[in-house]
């Protein structure tokens, strides 16, 4: 039988409170030895973090900002740095205790261990308690503060309209170019980039520069200096000046510049403009480039007539020369002015590179050169005997083709900040009509859309059945003379409409018909789209802008009674549609002031034809609300702050829906509580 | 009765002094307060000898002894052990020892019957110890320790031993020395007996750490003041008492 030892359990006496223990390094028992020594003294119970509400960053001194979920990693780690004296124990567990986010409290639950007698070991959980404390971090002050910039673009355009403007603000939508911009300001003639750092601002300038011709010129500006540092604080500023010379535009080149650009003809029409402006000689189809450095050499290249220049022409026919160039044939075109049509015999054979496009009975837009008057030596310089009498540009669509339809895209907007005058109420409608004209562009050609990103209008989509029955009726009539759309496959789709939209309060117009094409992902791949850190970068601009086309036709009411005996061909009520959107432009403008009456009448009588009368009858109430002085700031008081100011709004915005109502379902009931 | 005592703010007394029944020897410290202690208990009964042992302070450590001698290392000078054999009752012998483990403090812990000694001690030191001090000997180690004047405190009266020092070790040691036996600490959970108290049969010092419960084990153990072991529940609550209010 083996021995098996009796292991009694030796025990001491505490030395402390005397209560048998088994021996240890202390030789005490746990309790005296907790009430003995605190591990966690020196250890602050209770701490702050600093964290900005406004981008939600916490501060990890002594000036970096991170950004760091709830309960993360990252939190945890910056939780930890705040504690100085953890260096003197060892970190054993570290973890969070659930805390309500509203609290702005964080727990951390800590286990410790520290040495506190010769070989004594003591370990210890205990719970640190973070106040988090907002603190404005400085990029956010320097948004905040909104004149706190660095650094400046200031890019100007020296034209009549803003079409330049809303094409470079899809670019850089597209290109995300914005995205270190502390703010953008709308400033009469153009945009004011501000950077919080000047390398942010030289790259928008050569973003720009890529985009477009432009001529840039910086300065700066001493706000203060260190002597002893040596050091200084400057302001910059970049004056980026875009090319004049816009798609459309008829150029006048002098004999030289025409030389060099290959022996091309004095007067060219610009077809496009990129990296360079594409111009084309409408009588030979000969192209060239007028490249940025180009045009400032020699600034005499002048653009005489742009689009607001344009006339109607009716075309008689149409004979091909001959030669082609891409979507060009070189075509003698026998023309006679709209407005003389069944008044005289004033017809005239111009030559024109539209072969292709232009047919019998279609209206043409084009520069009358006769009667056009010109300003430039340039012009002046040309032989008269080149100079022909009338430029064709384009081929006109029927405007209320264009009414009837409402868009089914869109197109996302800066989130800009308007100057502090409030612009006039011409000035809204040439900015809304230029928008208007603007989307028509994309419309009309492929290549320009290629640039940018069109979206889905899930609005338009679900678009009223009964507008779409009205206007149905009306595509009967005219088959084959639509005006080109937005293919459904180019969109893309994620789309966010915000109620808030500020385009939405525009004229929208009702679907006329859907394209058979097959609803595909829409470009699935470029579908994703980071939204820029700037709120109302990610924001829509939907339907047509403004009441232009309600406005020209209420303006050559005179025209279209001279027309109306001529027109066999055309429908009387047709006729009045092919006045386009730059008629009120034809017109001077004191006309828009005085036709108080015709607006009201005008758009009474469209009411039924648009299929939706609420829609029609906005551009009365937009007109009595700018009579009453239009409330600005009512639809300026929801602005938060810089970050989240809105697009302010062009012309039709400050309709009574706009300070109502926001969103376009109260839009809606608004303008049907006018009718 | 049981003293607490400091010698230069160190609560390890038992390295400055020796106390038997019949003498007790006290390093030369700075100031007179250590001495003043062990003089104001024992001045009437026994000497209390101011001595350095090879010029240093740590006589305790490096002399063993008990009522009927003193051994001291071969380190000591002439003139230390003329001043010794001066100041000692004449019944004491003295003997200066050739040993290679020379701080016999640390390697013997004796009483006046019995001495545990360092196993690894000289065959020669063993006989001189027997001789001198009239006990007999016994190679030991307490709590696996072979430091036995270190880990241990004995008198005739009694014994304290190392904390850990197993219940089955504690048996064996106590039928060694006829004596009880108790495990306990000194200086609030110190576990270097020897150097933190001094005790003889009628008197014990210990450091000034040691709290009011490892001093009434020590007066139990060591029956000091008619303090018995069935004392220790109702002294012992007194003294908490007294600690904690």
């Amino acid at each position: 039988m083996d021995f098996v030892p009796e292991t009694r359990e030796q025990l001491i006496l505490c030395c402390e409170c005397g209560t048998a223990i088994p021996p240890n390094p202390a030789n005490m028992c746990v309790n005296c030895v907790r009430s003995m020594v605190d591990i966690t003294e020196g250890i602050p119970k209770q701490a702050t973090i600093h964290w900005c509400k406004n981008c939600e960053r916490y501060l990890q001194p002594p000036s970096t900002w991170m950004t760091c979920e709830l309960e993360s990693r990252e939190l945890l780690a910056l939780c930890l740095k705040k504690l100085r004296s953890l260096t003197k124990v060892r970190l054993i567990d570290a973890g969070f205790t659930w805390t309500e986010p509203h609290s702005r409290r964080i727990k951390v639950k800590l286990t410790i261990q520290k040495e506190v007698f010769a070989a004594t070991i003591l370990q210890q959980a205990f719970e640190v308690e973070y106040v988090v404390s907002s603190m404005m971090c400085p990029d956010c002050t320097r948004v905040m503060a909104q004149n706190t910039w660095k650094a400046k673009v200031q890019v100007r355009q020296k034209v009549d309209h803003q079409r330049t403007f809303f094409y470079l603000e899809q670019l850089i939508l597209k290109h995300n170019a914005h995205q270190e911009t502390t703010n953008i300001k709308e400033v009469k003639g153009g945009l004011d980039f501000h950077f919080a750092q000047r390398s942010h601002a030289i790259k928008m300038v050569e973003f720009l520069g890529s985009m477009v011709p432009t001529r840039s010129k910086s300065s700066e500006q001493l706000i203060s200096s260190d002597e002893h540092l040596s050091t200084a604080n400057f302001k910059f500023t970049y004056a980026v000046e875009i090319i004049p010379i816009c798609r459309d535009d008829l150029v006048a080149l002098p004999k030289k510049a025409a030389n060099s650009l290959g022996h091309i003809a004095s007067l060219v029409l610009c077809s496009r403009v990129g990296n360079t402006v594409h111009v084309m000689d409408f009588k030979t189809l000969q192209t060239a480039d007028i490249s940025g450095t180009t045009y400032w050499r020699n600034e005499a290249i002048t653009p005489v007539c742009s689009r607001r220049d344009l006339k109607k022409f009716y075309v008689l026919d149409v004979e091909l020369v001959g030669p082609r160039a891409g979507r060009h044939a070189l075509a003698d075109v026998t023309i006679q002015r709209l407005a003389d049509v069944g008044k005289n015999d004033g017809i005239m054979i111009v030559r024109s590179h539209l072969g292709n496009v232009l047919h019998f009975g279609d209206v043409a837009m084009g520069y009358d050169l006769h009667t056009a008057n010109i300003n430039s030596d340039t012009y002046d310089a040309i032989n008269p005997d080149d100079v022909p009498s009338v430029v064709l540009v384009k081929k006109g669509y029927a405007e209320r083709r264009r009414r009837n339809r409402q868009r089914k895209w869109a197109l996302k907007a800066l989130g800009k900040e308007e100057e502090d005058m409030a612009p006039r109420k011409l000035d809204q409608e040439k900015k809304a009509a230029d928008f208007e004209s603007f989307l028509r562009d994309l419309e009309e050609d492929p290549e320009l859309r290629q640039g940018i990103n069109l979206y889905r209008d899930e609005n338009a989509a679900h678009g009223s059945g009964a507008a779409a029955d009205a206007a149905m009726d009306d595509s009967d009539e005219e088959e084959g003379d639509d005006a080109p759309e937005v293919p459904l496959e180019e969109l893309l789709s994620n789309l966010a409409i915000n109620a808030e939209v500020d385009y939405d309060e525009m004229d929208m117009d009702v679907v006329e018909d859907v394209p058979a094409a097959p609803e595909r992902g829409a470009a699935p791949a470029r579908g994703k789209r980071k939204t820029g850190r700037f709120p109302g970068a990610g924001r829509s601009i939907s339907g047509n802008a403004g009441d232009a086309g309600s406005e020209a036709e209420a303006d050559d009411g005179d025209e279209d009674g001279a027309e109306d005996g001529n027109e066999d061909n055309v429908e009387s009520e047709a006729a009045s549609d092919f006045d386009d959107d730059f008629q009120d432009e034809d017109d001077d403008d004191g006309d828009d002031d005085d036709d108080g009456g015709d607006y009201s009448s005008s758009g009474e009588q469209r009411a039924p034809r648009g299929g939706l009368g609420k829609y029609n009858l906005r551009a009365p109430s937009t007109k009595r609300k700018h009579s009453a002085g239009g409330d600005f700031s009512a639809s300026d008081s929801d602005e938060g702050g810089p970050a989240l100011r809105r697009r302010t709004r062009t012309a039709v915005n400050y309709s009574e829906n706009a300070v109502s109502d926001s969103d376009s379902g109260g839009a809606d009931g608004g303008s049907g509580d006018d009718a | 009765m049981a003293v607490r005592a400091q010698f230069e703010n160190s609560n390890e007394i038992g390295v400055f002094s020796k106390l038997t029944n019949s003498y007790s020897l006290v390093a030369i410290g700075g100031s007179e307060n250590f001495y003043s202690v062990f003089e104001s208990e024992l001045g009437d009964v026994i000497p209390v000898i101011h001595t350095s042992i090879a010029g240093t302070r740590i006589i305790g450590r490096l002399t063993a002894g008990n009522r009927r001698g003193l051994l001291v290392p071969n380190s000591t000078t002439d003139q230390e052990l003329q001043h010794i054999r001066n100041s000692l009752p004449d019944s004491v012998a003295i003997q200066r020892i050739e040993e290679r483990l020379s701080a016999l403090g640390n390697v013997i812990a004796c009483n006046d019957y019995v001495a545990l000694v360092h196993p690894d001690l000289d065959r020669e030191t063993e006989e001189i110890i027997a001789d001198v001090l009239g006990v007999e000997v016994f190679r030991q180690t307490i709590a696996d320790n072979v430091l036995v004047g270190s880990y241990c405190a004995i008198s005739n009266q009694g014994g304290l031993v190392h904390p850990r020092t197993s219940v089955q070790d504690q048996d064996e040691l106590s039928s060694l020395l006829q004596i009880p036996l108790v495990a306990g600490t000194v200086n609030r959970g110190s576990d270097v007996i020897g150097a933190g108290i001094v005790v003889n049969d009628w008197s014990a010092f210990a450091g000034m750490d040691t709290t009011s419960t490892e001093l009434s084990v020590v007066e139990s153990i060591f029956k000091i003041q008619d303090a018995q072991p069935s004392a220790i529940v109702g002294d012992m609550r007194d003294s908490l008492i007294d600690n904690y209010s």
